[in-house]
């Protein structure tokens, strides 16, 4: 692909003088361009005059408080979607476990049940893992 | 996988993940308040469109379809959108109480301002009808690329360019206006 000077002069009045703006795939032919013609570091160096000035101004910068009631909207891990997997098969397969076996056994058994309950239901999240 | 450099962010935190969405945060939270703020002119309803649009990407993640839409380019559009409802109920606004004073300048007393350019730089934003406003910001100061601009905007490469162009000329004329000293027509 070539860039002719009159493309190119439209490219400078839309994108600026910033080569990283221009448009991707008439990006090397017009830094070609640049680099061999006089006409095209003139338009150059007027475009540049605007875009310097441009980046100039300072960018807002957002609360930090901003930043805090975001995250706290933030999507949760499913605790639904946490019995279905290994730890709640684990709590059902000992509760089944527990019906079958002889009450001295079940007692204890029992125990080891709720033992893996308490693993699949002390996952939930921390306020605080969210904000570090 | 796709080529959004967002895609697995997105993905994880659909699942919950507090550090995805602390990273995605830290990544688009001051990049929206950037876009709004070009926009708007007002640093607190900038971040107002910002937070709503975070909230919006919160409600989307879970059901976030892969190669569908960037997520950046997606979360522009949202944010857009949520800039020119303010400025259209702003227009409502002044035209029921100020009929001859419009000034989407920024405030005098906005404090993180503390230099004349980047109040001049605003004014002069302000100034461009909005599209054109809209067309600078996406590709200047967001660097959207001409596609990705093109497509937010629902125009053409070749309509978008022709505002980019406009805008251009209109920011030109309007900072020789505050600055001559500085800078030529």
């Amino acid at each position: 692909m070539t860039v002719g000077l009159e493309r190119f002069e439209q490219i400078i009045e839309a994108y600026g003088a910033n080569p990283r703006h221009w448009p991707e795939q008439e990006r090397a032919a017009a830094e070609h361009l640049v680099a061999h013609s006089e006409a095209a570091r003139a338009m150059l160096a007027s475009a540049a005059e605007l875009d310097a000035w441009l980046d100039a101004a300072l960018d807002p910068v957002p609360s930090d408080l901003l930043a805090h009631r975001v995250l706290k909207a933030a999507p949760r891990p499913n605790r639904t979607f946490g019995w279905a997997s290994g730890a709640g098969w684990a709590v059902a397969a000992a509760a089944g476990l527990v019906l079958g076996l002889s009450w001295g056994q079940q007692v204890q058994l029992t125990n080891q049940a709720y033992d893996a309950l308490d693993q699949a239901t002390t996952w939930s999240v921390d306020e605080a893992e969210y904000f570090g | 996988m796709t080529n959004d450099p967002d895609e697995d962010l997105v993905l994880r935190v659909g699942r919950g993940d507090a550090a995805a969405a602390r990273a995605l945060v830290a990544g688009k939270l001051p990049r929206m308040v950037r876009l709004a703020y070009r926009m708007l002119g007002d640093l607190q309803a900038a971040e107002d469109v910002a937070q709503e649009a975070m909230l919006r990407a919160w409600k989307q993640a879970p059901a976030w379809q892969p190669g569908a839409a960037r997520f950046d380019t997606w979360l522009h559009r949202v944010a857009i959108n949520l800039c020119y409802d303010r400025l259209r109920r702003r227009r409502e606004v002044l035209s029921d109480t100020l009929p001859e004073q419009v000034d989407d300048g920024p405030s005098p007393d906005q404090g993180w301002i503390d230099r004349d350019q980047s109040r001049q730089v605003q004014a002069a934003l302000a100034a461009l009808p909005e599209r054109q406003r809209e067309a600078v910001v996406l590709c200047h100061f967001q660097e959207l690329s001409q596609t990705e601009a093109a497509e937010l905007m629902s125009v053409s490469v070749e309509a978008l360019e022709s505002l980019l162009a406009r805008g251009r000329r209109g920011l030109r004329t309007a900072l020789s206006d505050l600055a001559p000293e500085r800078i030529g027509r």
